[in-house]
């Protein structure tokens, strides 16, 4: 459960992509996601991969892309499986599917694994989410790896405390878990209280649309990979509607 | 009731309460009853009571988050800066009253410390330009200008307090209110802050409200100290007055080492007000000593009524245990963090049975990661660490825990039932102890804590101090033969940290092996255990309290404090051992005196 509360905690990265503007690597992120979407053929998918992974490369986050992908990987065999041995699907759509569900994954993670919740609050405020809901998604965000860090504090007290989370059948696993959710929301419950008065203490809600320290620019680059992603596309596009299977 | 007034009349008054008395919304008496006063610009106002006194309460109305966020019955009136409370909006208060919390996590929103400290700002609609100069400048100030991008996770708790207080600065309040804001930090980083805030008290020129439970540090530059108890203010006045009165610590005050000698000594400044430096006791004592040799009676200082021999130090205990047998052994244990951080470096620690020690050390110096090896919740990386005669490794956690019981830091991360007899049947039951012993086991729990009356309650219903004791009668109930005690005294007050040593001492005389973690050097002295000394994962002193807490060297390093009464012996000339409590240092200055060895003047 450590790996859940470390996975939420943010690092800053240096690469070139990071320093691209979050809008142009939302962008990206969005980009290849559609196109893992809609392409059909698996050359075109095995390309749309190929940029995910180069991304990934590109952004030095390799070694926690391939971390995350792991789960993704698995998915894509079992849906390989279901569709393949259950299903009378054929052998290469199969493959095709697996492909892109893992592709459709790594496109997402590419976006949230170089973007700060900083980040990612300013591409919701350029978007004009209601002020109140940015501020739920920044907390949820930054409490996050606190709850979790609270429940294994909790779960450490209870086994102290003799209690076997892993015995017993799943009716008793499932009872076993109580003595660690009822002091978890309770923690929760009283850190929400804190929180909201900390907000309140210092003027939130005073204007309904607060300004802010940090500001987005769009330097020539991100203009620059904003066209580069722009004629990929179209790219992808012209090519999709030659390959229809390979 | 003592009530001065220090600023009636021509000095502005920034805070004015009349007739105050709420209640919070289906509780069943006032948190304030009738509070009226008067505090004056640039004032430093120390609050101080028990919990549950009326302290924060009283805090809360001063920037509006009662009656806005609490709701309850409101009698009186609060005026903040000239402007009516109840008729302002929070976010104009917010401007005029900054606001710092108890926990330093739970107010801080932000992923980096400059946006954090921008918040109000950003709030408030300020412009860009202005938010960057003014963060700037509070960085600098506040010293955390290499902190700016850092994310909350990558902080102490110290630095996460020092950002609460520049993002409430930021906004250049005229006044600061600060509820414990040092009460979850380790005594170092305390000292740090409360002077960073006095530091700035200087510089800027504000009006400081401060609920603090160490009033050492404060007492000497406060203006004022405000005693609560029930919800009315008891005491309020120059702390020099208010401290020379009597039965303080009954309100939950926690004196000042200083004035508890001075008081058990009889002696009092010529203007009749208590000594709050050394230099001041110095001087009082000298005259003290001066007059009663020329009056005769024999001893200075011996209070008559205190039958409190000088007993020499716990020597002969020492001795006897080393014929025991370990009860707990750490060979070269290492221990990494999944993320590949070591958090404990070469330990190696023998301790024996019937043996109290108390491992001491900075917040995240490693003391939770090491007793957590002893019931085996975390494994060595390298090494091996076993616990009465079982190496950790190869037996599970339930099994260790029947014989290590560990009585964790925070009470509400462990309490669930629905009912304190329940509470304590849990581990009971898990330990498969036969219906009988439970029923008996849980009586015995009940009694022997003082929470017979709650036994059908729901833990929740109790305060602070009894769930605290809860979860050490839980654990005592199935009489495991080593006890560890996670910070025990963190949020207790003084009342509590009392009970708790009583709870130690007859732990010890029950041959029982006790191991405390703390960071409380005031509460860990007086029981003079052996001390292992803790920083960044490895041990660096393992001792004696007398030789390894009186080491400013070695203390400093390791970020913790020196205990005060040894402070203040080796600051009036007092030589080793050094006194437990107050009472025994008492009697080592009279026997100084009388071989004329005492020292009269500071150098």
């Amino acid at each position: 459960m450590k790996w859940a509360a470390t996975g939420f905690l943010f690092v800053r990265g240096q690469s070139v992509i990071h320093q691209l503007d979050p809008r142009v690597r939302l962008l990206l992120s969005v980009s290849l996601f559609l196109m893992s979407l809609v392409v059909r053929s698996i050359f075109m998918l095995s390309a749309t991969l190929f940029v995910i992974i180069a991304t990934t490369l590109l952004a030095r986050t390799a070694k926690r892309f391939f971390k995350s992908m792991s789960f993704a990987a698995v998915l894509s065999a079992i849906a390989f499986v279901f569709n393949f041995f259950l299903y009378p699907e054929p052998f290469h759509s199969a493959v095709i599917l697996a492909v892109r569900l893992f592709a459709i994954i790594g496109s997402t993670s590419i976006f949230f694994l170089t973007t700060t919740p900083d980040e990612l609050e300013l591409v919701m405020r350029w978007f004009r989410f209601p002020s109140d809901f940015v501020m739920v998604f920044v907390i949820a965000v930054r409490f996050v790896p606190i709850l979790i860090l609270d429940a294994l504090q909790i779960m450490d007290a209870q086994r102290s405390r003799g209690l076997e989370l892993e015995k017993g059948n799943f009716v008793k696993r499932l009872r076993n878990t109580t003595p660690v959710i009822v002091p978890l929301l309770a923690t929760a419950v009283s850190r929400s209280l804190d929180l909201a008065e900390a907000m309140d203490s210092r003027a939130y809600g005073a204007t309904t649309r607060p300004t802010s320290l940090h500001k987005m620019t769009m330097k020539r680059s991100d203009w620059l990979t904003t066209a580069l992603i722009v004629v990929g596309i179209l790219i992808g596009f012209y090519f999709n509607s030659f390959f229809t299977i390979f | 009731m003592a009530c001065i007034s220090l600023y009636s009349g021509n000095s502005r008054n920034i805070i004015e309460i009349r007739g105050l008395s709420f209640r919070y919304h289906g509780a069943d008496r006032d948190s304030l009853e009738n509070v009226n006063l008067e505090i004056g610009e640039r004032e430093i106002v120390v609050i101080a009571g028990h919990s549950g006194s009326g302290k924060s309460t009283l805090l809360r109305c001063l920037n509006g988050l009662i009656p806005f966020q609490h709701s309850g019955t409101y009698v009186g009136e609060v005026l903040v800066a000239g402007r009516k409370v109840t008729e302002s909006r929070m976010s104009e208060l917010a401007k005029s009253v900054g606001f710092v919390f108890q926990n330093p996590e739970n107010q801080i929103f932000m992923f980096s410390v400059e946006r954090d400290i921008a918040f109000g700002l950003e709030n408030l609609g300020f412009p860009r330009e202005e938010i960057r100069r003014r963060v700037d400048e509070i960085m600098d100030l506040l010293g955390i200008k290499g902190l700016a991008l850092r994310a909350p996770h990558e902080l102490s708790d110290g630095q996460k307090q020092r950002v609460a207080i520049a993002g409430v600065m930021v906004m250049r309040p005229e006044i600061i209110v600060l509820d414990e804001p040092t009460s979850l930090l380790d005594p170092f980083a305390a000292r740090e802050l409360l002077q960073l805030i006095l530091r700035l008290r200087n510089e800027l020129g504000m009006t400081i409200l401060i609920v603090e439970h160490r009033l050492d540090l404060l007492t000497r530059l406060a203006t004022r100290l405000i005693v609560m108890d029930r919800g009315r203010i008891m005491f309020n006045g120059q702390p020099e007055v208010i401290l020379s009165e009597e039965g303080l610590s009954n309100y939950g005050v926690l004196e000042p080492t200083i004035v508890r000698l001075a008081k058990q000594g009889r002696l009092r400044r010529p203007d009749g007000k208590i000594p709050l430096n050394v230099e001041d006791f110095l001087e009082v004592s000298k005259a003290d000593l001066l007059r009663k040799n020329a009056s005769k009676p024999i001893i200075p200082f011996l209070d008559q009524h205190s039958k409190n021999p000088y007993e020499p130090l716990q020597e002969i205990a020492e001795e006897s245990l080393g014929r025991h047998e370990a009860a707990v052994s750490f060979e070269g244990v290492d221990y990494s963090h999944d993320n590949g951080v070591a958090a404990l470096i070469g330990i190696s620690l023998d301790i024996r049975k019937g043996e109290t020690v108390a491992i001491m050390g900075a917040n995240g110096a490693g003391k939770s990661t090491l007793i957590r090896h002893i019931n085996g919740l975390l494994k060595p990386t390298h090494g091996k660490v076993t616990t009465l005669g079982v190496e950790t490794r190869m037996a599970s956690v339930a099994s260790l825990s029947r014989k290590v019981g560990i009585v964790f830091q925070n009470p509400n991360s462990q309490l669930f039932a629905q009912t304190v007899e329940s509470e304590i049947e849990f581990a009971l039951k898990n330990f498969g102890f036969p219906p009988q012993a439970i029923k008996e086991r849980v009586e015995w729990a009940l009694d022997s804590f003082d929470l017979s009356r709650y036994s059908d309650s729901s833990p929740m219903e109790l305060s602070g101090g009894e769930r605290k004791r809860l979860c050490i009668a839980l654990v005592l109930a199935w009489e495991p033969e080593i006890i560890i005690l996670d910070e025990p005294t963190v949020g207790q007050d003084s009342n509590q940290k009392e009970k708790l040593v009583e709870i130690i001492k007859m732990l010890g005389s029950q041959n029982k092996t006790v191991i405390i973690v703390s960071h409380d050097v005031e509460f860990i002295w007086p029981l003079q255990p052996r001390i292992v000394l803790m920083s960044h994962g490895r041990i660096v002193g393992d001792g004696p309290a007398q030789t390894v807490l009186s080491d400013e060297d070695l203390l400093n390093r390791a970020r913790v404090v020196t205990p005060q009464l040894v402070e203040l012996s080796k600051a009036i000339g007092l030589s080793r051992p050094f006194p437990r409590d107050v009472k025994e240092a008492s009697v080592k200055m009279a026997e100084t005196f009388e071989k004329g060895t005492m020292r009269t003047r500071t150098p």
